[in-house]
């Protein structure tokens, strides 16, 4: 399997899926016209990226703004990365939250709390 | 068909007419993919430098409002491409102490009872309670007339710190006016003082 780069729209993220580094990361905002379509190809380049033998993922979202069908997709990402985080293999969370934007602070809580892999929240200021 | 385009046209009338402070940007007709994002930004355009971290709520609450108009108006027309999108109007204004975002659209008569209950629904959760409400409801299954995520009016609570409205106005026996209106604070704490008044 090969790296992957979407370039960031005005309403969807940038993503980088790095196999030799093995890591996915997201950037920007996120409230595509059909987020379950766009969410489906990142859910089957991870899929891929297991199914050839990788041990460990790290996922990291720096999201600016989402929509409630992204938020749906972040928690059936989560649940994705979940399913593969086990006695073979390490899966470790980032999630980015901008200083005082308590609205993303707190969906990222709420995952954190949800998931046994490693999370980490990290806030930043623009 | 007329007859019924002059009462929708009476709707916008009085939605333009409620007083909700110096607009910033108001939007009326087909809400396609393409004019969602235009529209969003301008609005970051306009908004972004002055506000900071709370422009994120005005803009949450802007697109899914105008989400909800692409997704669920009863009045469509179709677009360039031959795809068909939600028509309604959309306006975002500024007070003193907040900013206001307010949505209009027809839905269908029947489908009012529906609507009314879920907003009521949401209205009546303390909004201290709205997020753990939010986390919980995400975690279900999709409603089968939902095309989304299916908790849009809790986000635009959350958003308005449980500051927000709803109408309808009855159009004719087929249709009703669906409005809403959400509050977002400029500061935290004018979010707080509103929540006590």
């Amino acid at each position: 399997m090969e790296s992957v780069f979407l370039e960031k729209t005005t309403e969807t993220p940038s993503v980088r899926m790095d196999v030799q580094g093995g890591f996915i990361e997201l950037e920007g905002n996120s409230y595509p016209e059909n987020a379950f379509e766009f969410y489906q190809q990142i859910f089957d380049w991870i899929d891929a990226y297991f199914a050839q033998g990788a041990d460990r993922i790290r996922a990291v979202f720096r999201l600016n703004y989402f929509n409630t069908s992204s938020a749906k997709c972040m928690l059936n990402f989560m649940t994705l990365l979940q399913k593969y985080h086990g006695d073979d293999k390490i899966v470790t969370v980032e999630w980015y939250y901008e200083e005082d934007d308590d609205d993303m602070l707190e969906i990222g809580k709420a995952f954190s709390v949800d998931f046994t892999m490693p999370f980490q929240l990290l806030s930043f200021v623009d | 068909m007329m007859v019924q385009e002059k009462i929708q046209d009476n709707s916008y009338k009085r939605f333009l007419a409620m007083d909700v402070g110096i607009t910033i940007v108001t939007y009326e007709g087909i809400c396609t993919h393409e004019v969602v994002v235009q529209l969003g930004k301008e609005l970051e355009h306009l908004l972004a430098a002055s506000t900071g971290v709370r422009f994120k709520k005005v803009f949450g609450v802007f697109i899914e409002l105008i989400q909800n108009i692409k997704n669920y108006s009863a009045e469509t027309a179709s677009a360039q491409n031959g795809t068909e999108s939600g028509v309604g109007i959309i306006r975002v204004s500024e007070e003193s102490l907040c900013y206001t975002v307010t949505a209009g659209n027809c839905i269908r008569e029947s489908e009012q009872e529906r609507i009314e209950a879920k907003c009521a629904a949401v209205k009546h959760i303390p909004s201290a309670e709205l997020r753990s409400y939010f986390n919980e409801r995400i975690r279900l299954k999709q409603e089968s007339t939902s095309k989304g995520a299916g908790v849009g009016f809790l986000d635009i609570a959350i958003k308005a710190g449980g500051n927000w409205e709803y109408e309808f106005h009855e159009v004719n026996d087929e249709f009703t006016f669906f409005t809403i209106t959400a509050f977002i604070a400029k500061s935290k704490i004018a979010e707080e003082d509103a929540k006590s008044a």
